[in-house]
């Protein structure tokens, strides 16, 4: 975990530096976080995909990622430091807030489903977590009347991409649901909640496709709700009175 | 965009919640009247004709009636977001509704909020969709072009999940079967304690479970694992481990996978069937430095499990060990064919699967 304390202090260093060495910094942080998935993976002698706390050094990992993807593609400085900002942070909660990380897993998990099921979904929360940074920043625009047009457009391709992983994420949970409890779908209450947040991200699309020219200010609040739906199917079922009932609880 | 248009747009969606709503209200009166939808409208043979039913109204509907403001509306894209929004609240109400049973009894149960997805409103909103997903296919097809393809693959494997999926839900029944060793058995329970008979006998002829070394907790005097948010264990992976619960350190001395009472108090290692699992451990005060040595035991129907009082309000337990694997065969009788043996490790939800296969065949 000092390790990756050290990241982070990485990640902050980012941004007094010049574009070129930043990005290398970048890199190494994302990279040395790569690598302690791998530690991690290696000395659980299991995926570690299992607990929310594994999911979030996941997600920073993709996130540092996807920054420096996002920061070659339409060269935005401030792409890198959000999607650093965001992996410490998700960092951060997971130092402060260790899961007490333990070897077992259940043999319902162990499937070869496990490993794509999770990441796909993870990656899709990545990129639809950069696309609500975009879209806020682009709230922020449009409320200082400023051009909002850049990031309709960026917030609109994330969106996408992040779909498709999401509807993947989807398909993969129900085919290992179909192997390992026998039916494709039960309405569990994380299944239930993914399907939500899947139909918030439709609404999504097709209010954009639909309105192509009219104001960004509806399209950026849809891209916050869904992902706020997101959050509740992540994080938050596990505290709804459903909770009792879903197959899906495997933190602690 | 023309304000022609936007005017046109806007009273779409006028229409689509209108629509709706209708349907909306009437799901719910007759929910309260005939209570939740019947299990038969979407079992073999009533799933075959109402699919049938529904492609060829709906198609018969777009052709007949492609220029109406009817159909344009019904396939449109304000239609598709008002029923996605829709059918997003509902599930969000699935997801986040967990009655109590007294609470079922009321007018809240009687609507079906308890159980959603068996709700008249519910169908009637799924339906829906599966309208305007059908005629905005058919809307699409008629146009060919290169790009509408991904449309109408995706429209299409939508339509297709989601009609399936419910089409078929009659038809499945989940079934608890009982498997003692070396007997044949041949009937099942269903969700709601029925007996039935299947056409097939299963015979358990071997079932193993591997497990993980078992964990160690600290719990109070109410039997809650502490700290209560998130309990924290020591897993018994090798003999000399130590690891600190709350304020104690523990040491590992010898964990026995398959462990009987040989005297009070004290456990030995024996291969018997029935067997547990213990540890001898110490526990160190870290505060006060008190060190206790003694034995746990996880307990199980033949021995009683074992503690240690750490003080006056904590103690140390074993959990009873989680399952690593199983692995089981089991005979199949088949009318009319030869004895087949089913070999499966894994999961043990597995043998519903074997099952599932061979209900094919019959």
């Amino acid at each position: 975990m000092l390790g990756l304390w050290l990241l982070s202090t990485y990640f902050l260093y980012l941004r007094k530096n010049g574009s070129g060495l930043a990005v290398g910094l970048h890199l190494l942080a994302t990279l040395i976080l790569g690598v302690f998935i791998t530690i991690l993976w290696i000395k659980l002698e299991r995926p570690p995909l299992r607990t929310l706390a594994e999911t979030r050094i996941w997600y920073s990992f993709f996130l540092g990622g996807i920054g420096v993807i996002l920061y070659y593609m339409y060269r935005q400085k401030w792409m890198l430091s959000y999607s650093a900002l965001m992996g410490s942070i998700f960092i951060l909660v997971t130092f402060f807030r260790p899961d007490s990380f333990n070897k077992t897993l259940m043999p319902a998990l162990q499937s070869v489903w496990f490993v794509p099921h999770v990441v796909v979904y993870i990656f899709a929360y990545a990129m639809l977590g950069m696309a609500t940074v975009v879209a806020l920043k682009g709230v922020y625009n449009y409320k200082k009347k400023q051009n909002t047009d850049n990031a309709v457009l960026i917030a609109d391709r994330l969106v996408n991409v992040g779909y498709a992983f999401l509807t993947f994420g989807l398909l993969f949970g129900a085919l290992w649901a179909k192997e390992a409890w026998g039916h494709y779908w039960t309405w569990d209450p994380k299944e239930t909640w993914a399907f939500i947040s899947w139909l918030g991200y439709l609404i999504y699309i097709h209010y954009r496709y639909k309105y192509k020219n009219t104001t960004a200010i509806t399209a950026f609040t849809i891209i916050i709700a869904a992902f706020v739906l997101i959050l509740v199917c992540w994080f938050g079922v596990n505290y709804l009175p459903t909770a009792s009932q879903s197959v899906h609880t495997y933190t602690g | 965009m023309t304000f022609e248009k936007t005017f046109h747009d806007k009273a779409q969606y006028k229409k689509s919640v209108l629509i709706a709503s209708a349907f909306l209200l009437i799901g719910v009166l007759m929910e309260l009247f005939f209570g939740h939808l019947p299990r038969s409208l979407f079992s073999f043979p009533g799933n075959i004709w109402m699919t049938v039913g529904f492609v060829t109204v709906f198609t018969a509907l777009f052709f007949l009636a492609r220029k109406t403001d009817l159909v344009i509306l019904l396939s449109s894209v304000p239609f598709a977001v008002t029923t996605i929004i829709i059918l997003g609240v509902l599930t969000i109400g699935l997801g986040s509704i967990n009655l109590s049973d007294h609470h079922t009894q009321g007018l809240a149960g009687k609507i079906g909020l308890d159980n959603i997805t068996t709700t008249w409103y519910f169908a009637f909103i799924f339906f829906m969709t599966l309208v305007n997903l059908w005629l905005a296919i058919l809307k699409r097809a008629l146009f060919f072009q290169k790009k509408n393809i991904t449309f109408l693959l995706n429209h299409f494997g939508l339509w297709l999940t989601l009609f399936a999926g419910v089409m078929g839900q009659g038809d499945l029944m989940r079934l608890t079967m009982q498997l003692k060793p070396d007997t044949p058995e041949w009937r099942g329970t269903d969700e709601n304690g029925h007996l039935v008979e299947l056409p097939l006998a299963l015979e358990l002829k071997r079932f193993k479970m591997e497990t993980y070394p078992n964990k160690l907790f600290v719990i109070n005097r109410e039997g809650e694992a502490l700290p209560k948010i998130r309990p924290e264990s020591f897993l018994l992976e090798k003999d000399s481990l130590t690891h600190q619960l709350l304020n104690w350190k523990i040491t590992q001395h010898q964990y026995i996978d398959s462990a009987v009472l040989v005297r009070e108090h004290e456990w030995g290692k024996h291969q018997m069937w029935g067997s547990t699992n213990a540890a001898k451990v110490t526990a160190e005060n870290l505060k006060t430095g008190a060190k206790e040595t003694g034995w746990v035991a996880a307990g199980n129907f033949q021995f009683p499990p074992e503690t240690i009082n750490l003080d006056s309000n904590h103690i140390l337990i074993m959990a009873p060990a989680e399952a690593r694997e199983f692995e089981s065969a089991v005979l199949v009788y088949e009318k009319g064919k030869m004895n087949t043996e089913k070999k499966n490790s894994g999961k043990p939800s597995y043998s519903g699967k074997r099952l599932e296969d061979l209900s094919d065949k019959l």
